[in-house]
């Protein structure tokens, strides 16, 4: 599978996170682990902002971050952050907090039906391998839109994995600006 | 025996008789002091009045039976020794703010009992050693002026994994060697709105101005963060001064006793935990911090 390349400016971000081990009592993709749970509480702090609804059809897109710095997956551990993308400080509800991401390359690879819930970490790995490059910064997004039908009918959904790249000889050594 | 020891003493009693017809005489008894006495003592320890304290621990308790079974409202009543219907809706919707048919139907909503802040738990002798030995119990008014708190946040339903953000933070601002070293550091603590259970949002983070959101960019970029804006907030500040495993018993003395008696409201489901003047937050043992709880003159 080839991913498409893009360039993305500086995104800022709203939403809710949870730092630790999602997968500590639940492994894989259900609503029933810490990740499950944030989405509900995302759309909890989300509900009457404007900025986010659960009816994929009328909402603006949802990230779903992951942030893996090597010190925290030695431990298990990683930062799942759930949002929405704003322009400015003022959409931000004191429920939620911000999260910006990089300006940077991404490769973004398409996922379809059963592909979504499937390890497609490993795909994503080969392909960096074969194609020169590596991770720019350690993390990671899903992006959910009017594409994604809900767990529950996935043979009808469609996501965008977003995988900060970097050529391997070109790694940005100090942020983005 | 210390006013202490007697005065736990009667908490115990209590704790074990709260279906049965008791009254603060029977109380003053387990306590083996007379009934001036007691009431003098019980409000000076516990602050509380002794017949406030067993309706509020009654109230409490019920909220169990409500959430849990479904029980007719009346018969919870009687088993509680209200007397009537009408007199437990009352006294109930003057403890939690709403009566108890709507806190029946919260908690099916939230699919198990609702944790309301004003909920009172039994009262130990730890508890009373802790809140009296220290400034706490009464706060000074503080205005808070906009802060942006950057750090690491996660839901948290169990202390140890308030300790696991802390330790996180503090190896992630290891890595962030370069620029100043933080100003303050903050715990935020966020209530849901559903207040199922225990849990709730905690912010272990610091103030930074090279890194909230207006300040992105002159950091090296760090992922792993989230920025918390405050606006401008009227705060209670309490002192909290122990060791961690203590601020359960702080916080408690906030939410189910000061603000029962004071005249401010809470103005929003949150707490900030402050370290200021350079102060780390700590990894164990003792801890010192400010507690500041936003207020407005009407209930949230």
């Amino acid at each position: 599978m080839q991913p498409r390349i893009v360039d993305k400016e500086r995104i800022m971000l709203a939403g809710v996170s949870f730092f630790g081990d999602p997968f500590a009592e639940t492994g894989g993709w259900t609503e029933e682990n810490e990740i499950g749970r944030l989405w509900k509480r995302f759309f909890e702090a989300a509900a009457g902002t404007g900025l986010a609804c659960e009816d994929p059809k009328s909402a603006s897109p949802i990230l779903e971050v992951h942030v893996e710095g090597p010190e925290a997956a030695a431990r298990g551990h990683r930062e799942v952050f759930i949002g929405v993308q704003i322009d400015e400080l003022d959409e931000v509800t004191i429920e939620m907090q911000v999260k910006n991401l990089p300006a940077v390359t991404y490769a973004v690879f398409t996922f379809r039906g059963d592909r979504i819930t499937s390890d497609w970490s490993q795909l994503v790995t080969e392909w960096m391998l074969e194609e020169g490059y590596r991770y720019a910064y350690p993390f990671s997004f899903q992006l959910y839109d009017s594409r994604f039908a809900g767990l529950d009918q996935l043979e009808s959904s469609e996501i965008d994995v977003y995988i900060p790249v970097a050529r391997r000889e070109n790694v940005p050594a100090d942020g983005d600006s | 025996m210390s006013q202490l020891t007697a005065i736990a003493d009667a908490l115990t009693f209590t704790e074990t008789h709260l279906k049965d017809d008791i009254s603060v005489s029977d109380m003053a008894e387990a306590a083996s002091y007379s009934l001036y006495h007691f009431s003098r003592v019980f409000n000076g320890l516990v602050h509380h009045t002794p017949y406030d304290y067993l309706m509020r621990r009654r109230l409490s308790e019920s909220t169990r039976w409500l959430a849990e079974t479904d029980r007719k409202i009346v018969d919870i009543a009687f088993e509680y020794h209200f007397g009537s219907h009408e007199t437990f809706s009352r006294a109930f919707k003057r403890m939690f703010g709403m009566p108890p048919s709507e806190y029946r139907e919260l908690s099916a909503d939230a699919g198990g009992p609702v944790n309301h802040p004003r909920h009172l738990p039994p009262l130990t002798a730890d508890y009373l050693k802790h809140i009296n030995q220290q400034d706490l119990l009464w706060p000074d008014p503080e205005e808070q002026p906009p802060i942006d708190v950057t750090g690491l946040m996660s839901w948290v339903d169990q202390p140890s994994a308030v300790s696991t953000l802390w330790e996180a933070l503090e190896r992630e601002l290891h890595n962030l060697a370069r620029g100043p070293e933080p100003e303050a550091f903050y715990g935020i603590i966020w209530y849901p709105r559903n207040r199922r259970g225990q849990g709730y949002f905690y912010l272990a983070g610091f103030l930074d101005p090279w890194l909230g959101p207006l300040g992105a960019g002159r950091r090296p970029f760090h992922p792993g963060l989230v920025t918390k804006t405050l606006p401008d907030l009227v705060c209670a500040r309490f002192v909290h001064s122990g060791t961690r495993g203590c601020l359960p018993f702080t916080r408690g003395y906030i939410y189910h006793t000061w603000f029962s008696h004071a005249s401010w409201g809470a103005a929003l489901p949150m707490e900030i935990e402050r370290w200021g003047d350079g102060g780390r937050p700590p990894r164990d043992g003792a801890c010192a911090c400010d507690i500041l709880v936003p207020i407005s003159s009407t209930e949230l």
